[in-house]
């Protein structure tokens, strides 16, 4: 195991995994992984419930600390100060403080990542997702896709570098879906969303990373994807026949 | 930074609901004090509340208590860029400071036996700087340490407040015999030393992994999913309504009846019972001349019955609801499932009423000794009624089937607890308070009636199948 110590990497891409594994109790939830991903891609993380996806993340933004291998965010480990200033990691089902407003929740958590101009930055980010005339509102009284929109507008708050967002547009509405299509669209940020949702890495992301049983099983652009739709197969049958083949 | 992060960890916890319970330990405290002072309990009744609640206080934070995160702090405070000489000290404080308000107001009511000279003042200081013994609970529980070492520091925190009372001077309490500057000084040792041990606990630990796997301790069993494989169908359906209580609540408006269902584990009904059996009994033995010189003796009995049949209707009232689509899914006859269901029922209402029976047992020893051998009926009275209300229940008219996702009898307590089953209930327990030795013919008079429902087959089809008909249609 490497030491928790050391800071600067050679590799200073967004994300360098190298091997890397990790198991709850018997179950290998990630087995032998790795990954590189270069500034500006947008990757999308496939794979079928409970094939890894979320265990992964969970390691990539620090919250987990693997088995085996290697894991670094611009160089840095996962769990240190320098990492987490550069991510922006929304969890899946993710949970705002209940007992702090709307506001309140921005206001905190955006002062913790020190955002600059956080007030400007409450106002743009409460104007976009339209979190505005519920501001003054505690969490517990949002509607599940409301409470999602402050999860998503707290997780990129302080613009992070390096977006990691499992299933990021669950319970919004498509309207919502599109907006935060565009906005993410804006962001000079790299991003890895994890889904199950074959449209969502279709629309925004450029390559897709398909993970089963916790290991990858294939990596590549969406136009290779594409080009593998032959004899009539939907993209759908393409993906789902590359998780099965693994098994 | 530290400030900023402790203003979040303290604002986040210290909600109106946490502060409710905070005023309602503190008027409960100052009552128990103020009755127990009048009232014929020993000297220094003062110093022995204090104890207790300083023994509970510790014992329960180490075994089973430790550092407070919630999904919030996992979701986006351990995933923002903050040091960890900054976020341990700040969940330290908060911690504390939660746990501090909480033993100060359950401490409280002990100032007022101490009234009369400074120490009272003395006893509020050290109760907050002994909360430095925290620490080393919470590192405890943050280095996952097994349950053996967590009960075995409990005991010596035990035996360190307990000192106190056999003239060892350096206890938690020994300011209270007088020994206020010695008491000072082991204070302030633990303080210390606690602090210490905290730190070379967690030292090795690779925070903030720690601390995120804190809120999921239970990781190992994350994907276990087969506690109901091969298990009969019969194991099935009482294992699963055994473990799950259901509470229902009900709001009508327009003509439409809305229904919440909400479901906990029986497990967490029996820590509630638990705590309620537990100020039952602490109100008995403070307003014992008040009770007994109304109800007598045998009363305590009988409130412990009632209290427990009661609740068990109450955690009943969501039975049934959202079933019919199990149902359809069930290859036994819907009479089978339905009596399999209340059997479950019948063991959760005994399973909840053994606080109740042990607060019984214990306040039966405490005021007279008698009536030993009934508390084991009284076991099984509330289990017994909790079948009757559940077989009777399907005799109401269920007017709101017709809006509701739901089978026609929902067994619910807010309906049915007035009616009549209730008075007679009521009636068989004000006959017993007259006439103790009635418990045991209305036991066996109401356990022969519920047999004899249970074995009805005509009730279970006529009164179902007609129903279910009605909720399908």
């Amino acid at each position: 195991m490497e030491s928790i110590a050391s800071s600067n990497f050679e590799n200073s891409d967004p994300l360098f995994m190298e091997s890397v594994s990790k198991s709850y109790g018997k179950i290998k939830a990630v087995d032998n992984f790795s990954m590189t991903i270069k500034v500006g891609d947008r990757v999308a993380l496939l794979g079928e419930n409970g094939a890894g996806k979320s265990t992964t993340l969970k390691i990539i933004s620090g919250l987990m600390k693997p088995d085996n291998g290697r894991v670094r965010i611009f160089g840095y480990l996962p769990s240190s100060f320098e990492a987490k200033k550069m991510i922006g990691y929304l969890p899946e089902d993710p949970s705002p403080y209940l007992n702090l407003s709307v506001r309140e929740n921005l206001e905190y958590i955006g002062s913790i990542r020190q955002t600059e101009n956080l007030e400007s930055r409450i106002e743009e980010l409460l104007d976009i997702l339209s979190l505005g005339s519920m501001e003054r509102q505690k969490p517990l009284s949002l509607s599940r896709g409301n409470r999602q929109k402050l999860c998503l507008a707290l997780s990129i708050i302080h613009n992070p570098r390096f977006a990691i967002m499992d299933e990021p547009l669950n319970y919004l509405d498509i309207p919502t879906q599109e907006v935060i299509f565009q906005y993410f669209e804006r962001m000079n940020a790299t991003f890895l969303i994890s889904t199950h949702i074959l449209s969502i890495a279709k629309r925004f992301t450029t390559r897709i990373v398909i993970i089963s049983s916790g290991s990858k099983v294939w990596d590549g652009t969406i136009g290779e994807l594409e080009k593998m739709e032959t004899d009539g197969k939907s993209m759908e049958s393409v993906v789902s026949g590359l998780m099965k083949n693994v098994h | 930074m530290f400030i900023k992060v402790l203003k979040l960890l303290v604002k986040s916890r210290f909600s109106r609901y946490f502060l409710l319970i905070v005023f309602f330990i503190f008027i409960y405290s100052l009552f128990t004090i103020s009755f127990g002072l009048v009232t014929d309990t020993p000297d220094n009744f003062g110093s022995y509340y204090l104890a207790f609640i300083f023994l509970l206080f510790l014992i329960s934070a180490t075994v089973a208590g430790g550092l407070s995160l919630t999904a919030a702090d996992r979701d986006f405070l351990l995933t923002s860029p903050v040091k960890n000489i900054t976020l341990i000290p700040a969940f330290f404080i908060s911690q504390a400071l939660a746990s501090s308000l909480i033993f100060v107001a359950a401490a409280s009511g002990a100032l007022i036996d101490f009234r009369t000279d400074q120490l009272g003042l003395l006893a509020g200081i050290l109760a907050i700087v002994c909360m430095a013994i925290l620490p080393i609970s919470m590192s405890l529980n943050m280095a996952g340490k097994n349950i053996y070492i967590k009960v075995g520091f409990a005991g010596v925190e035990a035996a360190w407040v307990v000192s106190s009372f056999f003239g060892f001077p350096y206890g938690a309490l020994s300011f209270i015999n007088g020994s206020g500057v010695d008491s000072s000084i082991g204070v302030i040792l633990v303080t210390v030393v606690a602090t210490a041990v905290a730190s070379q606990t967690i030292r090795a630990e690779s925070l903030p992994f720690r601390i995120s796997s804190f809120s999921s301790r239970n990781r190992n069993s994350y994907r276990k999913t087969y506690s109901f494989t091969d298990t009969s169908v019969t194991g099935t359906i009482l294992k699963l309504n055994f473990r799950q209580v259901d509470f229902t609540s009900r709001a009508a408006s327009m003509g439409n009846i809305r229904v919440r269902i909400n479901r906990v584990s029986i497990y967490m009904m029996f820590i509630i019972m638990s705590v309620l059996a537990s100020i039952f009994t602490s109100l008995i033995i403070v307003y014992q001349k008040t009770f007994f010189g109304f109800f007598g003796s045998f009363g305590v009995y009988l409130s412990s019955v009632y209290i427990t049949w009661f609740l068990s209707l109450m955690l009943s009232t969501g039975t049934l609801s959202k079933e019919r689509a199990w149902l359809s899914f069930t290859s036994i006859p819907i009479e089978n499932y339905l009596k399999k269901v209340l059997y479950a029922k019948m063991l959760q209402t005994l399973f909840v009423s053994v606080p109740f029976v042990i607060s019984s047992l214990i306040l039966g020893i405490y005021v007279s000794g008698t009536y030993f051998t009934l508390t084991v009926i009284l076991l099984f009275f509330p289990a017994i009624f909790s079948g009757i209300n559940f077989s009777l229940s399907f005799i109401r008219k269920p007017y709101q089937i017709l809006q509701e996702d739901l089978l026609p009898s929902t067994y619910n307590a807010s309906q049915f607890a007035i009616f009549p089953i209730s008075m007679t209930m009521l009636g068989i327990l004000f006959a017993i308070t007259i006439f103790p030795v009635t418990i045991i013919p209305a036991f066996i008079g109401s356990a022969a009636f519920l047999y004899i429902l249970i074995r009805n087959r005509n009730y279970w089809q006529k009164r179902l199948y007609y129903w279910v008909e009605m909720g399908y249609q």
